[in-house]
């Protein structure tokens, strides 16, 4: 099949080299950052673009001990693991009976969910911090967790409503009707049914809660606590203050590379997710 | 007889997770409303009721006025780069060029990436000292131009504008991308059969069907603006002082400034910029979309 003719020729060799431009140095910066984090700060300072004259790895080690970022890596991955279970359990639930189950205020309901989606976080986030701090969930994980689960429900519900829609109603109604209690009807059928919902909602809940910043800084006050997108913030303001660069960046690769090997094995689902994604508004 | 049935699982099923949403969204938004009409600090524990004295404080106050300025500046330069950058980008994509998968992973990366790696990545390319920006200036022979990118709000505006655009970039090429390939390709053989030009196509079939696609993105790229908050106030490491935006300023005024009242209030204001910004751009660009 002969290719599609979206937009002219002469238009699109210039983009095809302003992209390339972008593409290379885009990749420039991150190879720069993945090369200076094996040197040493004498090396980098007096040659920003040298290579380094050995591959050193004490950069990597004071960044996960010293610097704490090893910590961070677990604080973080069993927050976001923990949080995109709950927030995925929770809200193919809620969504579920927003789909199926006619109630009034049902249309009010999904308006709640829905309204989180559009209110900027700025508006409520004295209120919130006020009311987490006289439940005591503040400067603790509970907090964060609870919270994280609470902020992924909205595009949870959002999506996976709008994915229980489009399932076919007769399979319920026949097991409802051979005597299955509709709590067994959603759990043994419409669950796994509602899969290829249920994994890109993940996938983007997941990343969202594992990049998030702003309330592990309103939350956290001890060290020990944080997430590495706090840690890393906590070491950028450090280490620039004290001019050392390398070790920074090498917790920089730390906290990228994560994302990036997820990103290289989940290429295609990723994409598809950040579509629905970017749609939701 | 079916819906009794299902209606058993409002509760078990429905309630937590409401439950949750309530406690942790409806209480906070709405109790927001009632902590802009009072001054208070966070430390005393009565709230001072002063009606809209927030609200006249905000409009006469020569910070906010340019946060909000700075906010409007992000949103129209961002927007005039992302816009034809992502568009041109998806229009080469979909024809799916050699590397493909590799350019779609360098466009679409940054995406990913927490606001925070971005703001260090980007911080330390515009070091004064180290930066690799200046370092390549010097080395093409442009040392004059080298200087402290975030020191000054003429080239910290732009500077941050184009990190918000690395790592937004992405997701509007996807946009634009989803919104290509759903048009017919029967429209460009029609088009080349009147014998329009590729030129005459681009602008007569492509864009006016992605239209859909550009009110999405002007509602999406404006509101991300008017919210930045952690990649100017990680950049600047705290001290936004050169290019203050809403959100640093709100920010400031709760957790620094012990004017949880006023804070509130601003935010109560961006919650009102946000949802008129929308309904104005669905309303002016709502009835110029093609169907097909």
């Amino acid at each position: 099949m002969e290719n599609r003719q979206y937009g002219p020729i002469l238009l699109k060799i210039v983009t095809i080299l302003l992209m390339g431009l972008y593409c290379l140095s885009s990749l420039g910066a991150l190879v720069w950052v993945v090369y200076t984090s094996f040197k040493s700060n004498t090396e980098f300072f007096s040659s920003t673009w040298a290579l380094p004259a050995t591959l050193r790895l004490s950069n990597y080690a004071y960044a996960w001990e010293n610097a704490e970022i090893g910590l961070y890596f677990f604080n973080t991955a069993y927050i976001s693991t923990l949080a995109t279970c709950g927030s995925v359990m929770l809200s193919a639930m809620v969504a579920y009976v927003l789909a199926r189950v006619v109630f009034p205020l049902r249309q009010f309901t999904f308006f709640l969910f829905l309204a989180a989606l559009m209110v900027p976080a700025m508006l409520y986030i004295f209120p919130l911090f006020v009311q987490m701090r006289h439940m005591h969930l503040t400067n603790n994980h509970l907090g964060l967790l609870l919270l994280y689960i609470a902020m992924g429900l909205p595009f949870s519900v959002f999506v996976l409503t709008g994915f229980f829609r489009t399932l076919p109603t007769q399979l319920e109604e026949a097991a409802l009707i051979d005597g299955a209690s509709p709590w067994k009807t959603f759990w043994m059928i419409m669950l796994p049914l509602a899969k290829p919902g249920l994994i890109t909602v993940s996938i983007f809940n997941f990343i969202n809660v594992w990049n998030e910043f702003f309330w592990s800084l309103v939350l956290l006050r001890s060290g020990k606590l944080y997430t590495m997108a706090r840690g890393l913030q906590t070491l950028f303001w450090n280490m620039s203050a004290e001019s050392r660069w390398t070790e920074l960046f090498a917790g920089l690769v730390i906290v990228m590379l994560p994302l990036v090997i997820l990103f290289i094995f989940l290429q295609d689902r990723i994409t598809e997710g950040l579509t629905v994604g970017a749609l939701k508004g | 007889m079916i819906q009794r049935e299902l209606r058993k699982l409002i509760l078990p099923l429905l309630v937590p997770g409401l439950l949750l949403h309530i406690v942790f969204f409806v209480v906070p938004a709405v109790n927001a409303f009632y902590y802009s009409l009072t001054s208070w600090s966070g430390l005393t524990p009565y709230k001072n009721f002063i009606g809209l004295t927030n609200f006249v404080r905000a409009f006469t106050d020569r910070t906010f006025l340019l946060a909000l300025e700075n906010v409007v500046l992000f949103g129209i330069l961002g927007f005039l780069i992302v816009f034809p950058t992502s568009l041109l980008f998806a229009v080469v994509l979909a024809d799916k060029p050699p590397f493909e998968r590799f350019l779609k992973f360098i466009i679409f990366a940054p995406t990913l990436l927490s606001v925070v790696v971005t703001a260090v990545l980007w911080g330390s390319i515009y070091n004064p000292v180290i930066g690799l920006l200046n370092e390549t200036l010097r080395a093409l022979g442009l040392g004059a131009y080298a200087q402290p990118w975030l020191g000054r709000h003429g080239t910290a505006l732009p500077a941050i504008t184009v990190a918000m655009v690395w790592q937004g970039l992405g997701t509007y090429v996807i946009l634009f991308l989803a919104g290509l390939q759903k048009i017919p390709r029967s429209f460009y053989e029609a088009a080349e059969l009147d014998g329009a030009s590729p030129w005459q196509q681009f602008w007569h079939v492509t864009l006016p069907l992605l239209w859909d696609v550009v009110q999405i993105l002007v509602v999406l790229w404006v509101i991300n603006a008017i919210q930045a908050f952690a990649l100017i106030f990680v950049i600047t490491r705290g001290y936004p002082n050169v290019i203050e935006v809403m959100g640093t300023y709100i920010y400031w005024a709760g957790f620094q400034g012990q004017s949880v009242g006023y804070g509130t209030a601003m935010g109560v204001i961006m919650f009102f910029v946000v949802l008129i910004f929308s309904l104005l751009v669905n309303r002016l660009m709502r009835r110029e979309t093609v169907e097909y």
